[in-house]
C-alpha cells in the first residue's frame, strides 16, 4: 500500500499535470492582483501579506472558477483511463484490491491538497519578494468564517486559508476518484466535479420549502470560497463533509464493481488457460 | 458511430443532472424576471432572460455532460484509434448535440413555466419594463435573435472541444478549450475594465447588443455574428481536417455506456 501511495505521488509530482496546475494557480493571481487595482474603489495593496490576500482570497479573486478543475485534472488520469489492468494485478497479488484502491485514495488527496499547498508557498515567497511598499489604507470589509482574523492575525488567516483549500483539494481529489470508478469515463472524472461545485447553486430555488430547506445546508455551492461569501464554518464544514461522503460511496461502489469485474475476468483467465491445457 | 448511438452512450443519470439543473436555473429565471417585472414573464421573455447572458459559463458547465467525450470513447481519442469521422460529419453531430441542448432548455423551461405559473403565457408583449432595457425589439424577436447566437456559441464549443479531444490521445481534454474562452470572455470586459467593444472576441457576437456592460450598449449585427461564428467554426474545420487527412474513417461501431 506504501509502495502505491509514493509511486502515485511520485508519478503525479513529476507530471507536467501537477507543474501546469500551479502555473495556472499563479496566472490567475497574478491576473487578479493586475486587474483588481483598475477598479477605483478597491485600493492597491501594501505588504507582503496584504498582497497575497487581495490576490486569492478577497472577492473577485479567478481561483474559485478554477479551483474545482484544478484536482480532476491531476488525478483524473490516475482515476479512469487503463487502470483495469492494474486493478486487475493488484486483485490477483499480494495487495489486493481493497488495498489497491484505499492506496489509490489515498495518494489522490494528497496530491489534490499538495497543488493548492506548493502553489500558495510559491504565491507567498512571490508575494515575500515583491512586498509592495504603497501605504494606502486597505479598508476592504473581510466576509467568511475567520473574517475576525483578517486583520487581527492575517498569517493565521492566510494559514486557515491555506489548510482549508488543502481540504477542498483532496476532498475533489477524491470525488474525481470516485466518479472515475464508478462511471468509467475519464471525460465525468474531469468535469463532473465542476458542474457539483457550480451547478449545485442552481438547486437551492428547487429546495427552498419546508420538507427539503436542511438540503440547503449541505449543497455545496462554490465550496473553494473563503473571504468572499458570508458563510458560516459549521456550513462551509457541512457542504465539504456532503462532498466527502459522496465520495466515499462512489469509492465503495466503484470497488464491488471492479472487484466483481476483476474477479470475473480472473475466471474467464483460469479457463482460458484451463483449455490451453486441454488443448 | 451514428448518432444515435452516441446519444445513448451518454448515460441516463447525465441526461437527468443535465435536467434538474436546467430545471433549476429555469424556476431561478422566472424568479428573477418576476421581481424584475413584478409579474410571470411570457415565455418569449423567460427564454431570452435565460439565454442573455453573453458569457454563458453556467450552461457550458452543463453542456459538459453531453459533450466533455465528444470525440473520444474509452480507448483514446477516435482519431487515435482510426474510428474518426470525416469534418463535415462531426460537425453535423455538433449540430445535433447542440440543438437537442437548446431544445432541452426550451422545453425544461417550458415545464418550469408550466409548474410555477401554472399557465403558459406565449403574449408578445414586455410584461412591464422591457429586460435590460431592450425597447427596440419585442420579447419574440429578442428570443428569435437571442436563441440562433446561442445555438453557434455552443456549436463553435462543442466542434472545438472535438477537435482538442481528436488532437489528445489519452485524456479528454477538450473541455479546457471552452473553459478558456468562456473564462476569456468573462475577464477581459469585467476586471480589466474595458468600455469599449473590441470587436474580435466571442462575447462581442454572442448578445443581442455587442456587450451588456458597455454604456451605451450597441445594437449588433446579426449578419457579422452569423458570419464571424462561421469563420471561427470553419476554422476549426480546417485544423481538424488537416488532423484528420491520411487517416481513413473505419465502419460504424457501437460503443459502451459511459
Amino acid at each position: 500500500m506504501k509502495r502505491i501511495i509514493i509511486g502515485d505521488l511520485g508519478e503525479i509530482i513529476r507530471s507536467w499535470r501537477f507543474w501546469a496546475m500551479v502555473g495556472i494557480m499563479l496566472a490567475s493571481t497574478a491576473i487578479t492582483l493586475i486587474t483588481t487595482p483598475s477598479f477605483t474603489y478597491v485600493p492597491r495593496p501594501y505588504g507582503w501579506i496584504n498582497l497575497f490576500v487581495c490576490g486569492n482570497i478577497t472577492d473577485g479573486a479567478l481561483a474559485p472558477f478554477l479551483a474545482p478543475f484544478i484536482p480532476a485534472l491531476i488525478v483524473g488520469p490516475l482515476a479512469a483511463a487503463g487502470r483495469e489492468r492494474e486493478a486487475a494485478e493488484a486483485a490477483q497479488g499480494d495487495t489486493g484490491l481493497k488495498k489497491y484502491i484505499a492506496a489509490r485514495s489515498v495518494s489522490s488527496f494528497v496530491a489534490g491538497s499538495g497543488v493548492f499547498v506548493v502553489s500558495f508557498l510559491i504565491i507567498l515567497a512571490a508575494c515575500l519578494i515583491i512586498d509592495p511598499t504603497n501605504k494606502t489604507v486597505i479598508d476592504e470589509i473581510p466576509y467568511g468564517p475567520f473574517k475576525e482574523l483578517r486583520y487581527a492575525n492575517t498569517p493565521l488567516y492566510i494559514t486557515l486559508f491555506i489548510l482549508h483549500t488543502a481540504l477542498f483539494g483532496g476532498i475533489y481529489a477524491l470525488l474525481s476518484v470516485g466518479i472515475g470508478l464508478k462511471a468509467k469515463s475519464a471525460a465525468m472524472a474531469l468535469v463532473l466535479p465542476a458542474v457539483i461545485y457550480f451547478g449545485s447553486g442552481s438547486l437551492y430555488i428547487l429546495i427552498k420549502n419546508t420538507i427539503f430547506s436542511w438540503l440547503t445546508n449541505i449543497l455545496p455551492y462554490v465550496t473553494y470560497d473563503f473571504g468572499a461569501g458570508d458563510t458560516p464554518l459549521w456550513k462551509k464544514l457541512l457542504e465539504l463533509g456532503s462532498i466527502f461522503m459522496l465520495s466515499v460511496i462512489l469509492i465503495i461502489s466503484g470497488y464491488f464493481k471492479l472487484k466483481k469485474e476483476t474477479s470475473a475476468s480472473i475466471a474467464k483467465g483460469d479457463e482460458e488457460k484451463e483449455n490451453e491445457k486441454g488443448f | 458511430m451514428s448518432l444515435m448511438q452516441t446519444l445513448k452512450r451518454i448515460s441516463i443519470w447525465r441526461w437527468l443532472l443535465l435536467g434538474l439543473i436546467l430545471y433549476g436555473i429555469s424556476f431561478e429565471s422566472i424568479y428573477i424576471t418576476n421581481d424584475l417585472m413584478m409579474g410571470n414573464p411570457s415565455f418569449q421573455e423567460l427564454v431570452f432572460s435565460q439565454m442573455a447572458d453573453p458569457i454563458t459559463f453556467r450552461y457550458y458547465i452543463i453542456f459538459l455532460l453531453l459533450v466533455a467525450d465528444f470525440g473520444f470513447t474509452r480507448g483514446g481519442s477516435e482519431l487515435a484509434q482510426g474510428k474518426a469521422r470525416r469534418p463535415g460529419r462531426s460537425l453535423r453531430f455538433a449540430a445535433a448535440i447542440c440543438g437537442i441542448f437548446v431544445a432541452f432548455i426550451l422545453i425544461v423551461s417550458l415545464l418550469a413555466m408550466l409548474l410555477r405559473c401554472g399557465s403558459l403565457n406565449f403574449g408578445d408583449e414586455w410584461s412591464a419594463e422591457p429586460l435590460f432595457g431592450l425597447e427596440w425589439v419585442s420579447p419574440s424577436v429578442a428570443a428569435l435573435i437571442t436563441v440562433p447566437l446561442f445555438f453557434l456559441r455552443f456549436l463553435f464549443l462543442a466542434f472545438l472541444i472535438f477537435v482538442i479531444n481528436s488532437a489528445c490521445k489519452k485524456m479528454p481534454y477538450g473541455f479546457i478549450g471552452g473553459l478558456a474562452v468562456c473564462l476569456t470572455d468573462g475577464v477581459v470586459y469585467n476586471d480589466f475594465n474595458i468600455m469599449k467593444p473590441l470587436g474580435f472576441l466571442p462575447v462581442d457576437y454572442s448578445y443581442i447588443e455587442s456587450s451588456l456592460r458597455l454604456t451605451p450598449s450597441v445594437e449588433l449585427d446579426i449578419a457579422l455574428c452569423v458570419l464571424y461564428w462561421g469563420a471561427l467554426i470553419a476554422a476549426a474545420c480546417v485544423v481538424y481536417r488537416f488532423m484528420h487527412r491520411g487517416r481513413k474513417p473505419e465502419k460504424e461501431k457501437g460503443g459502451a455506456q459511459i
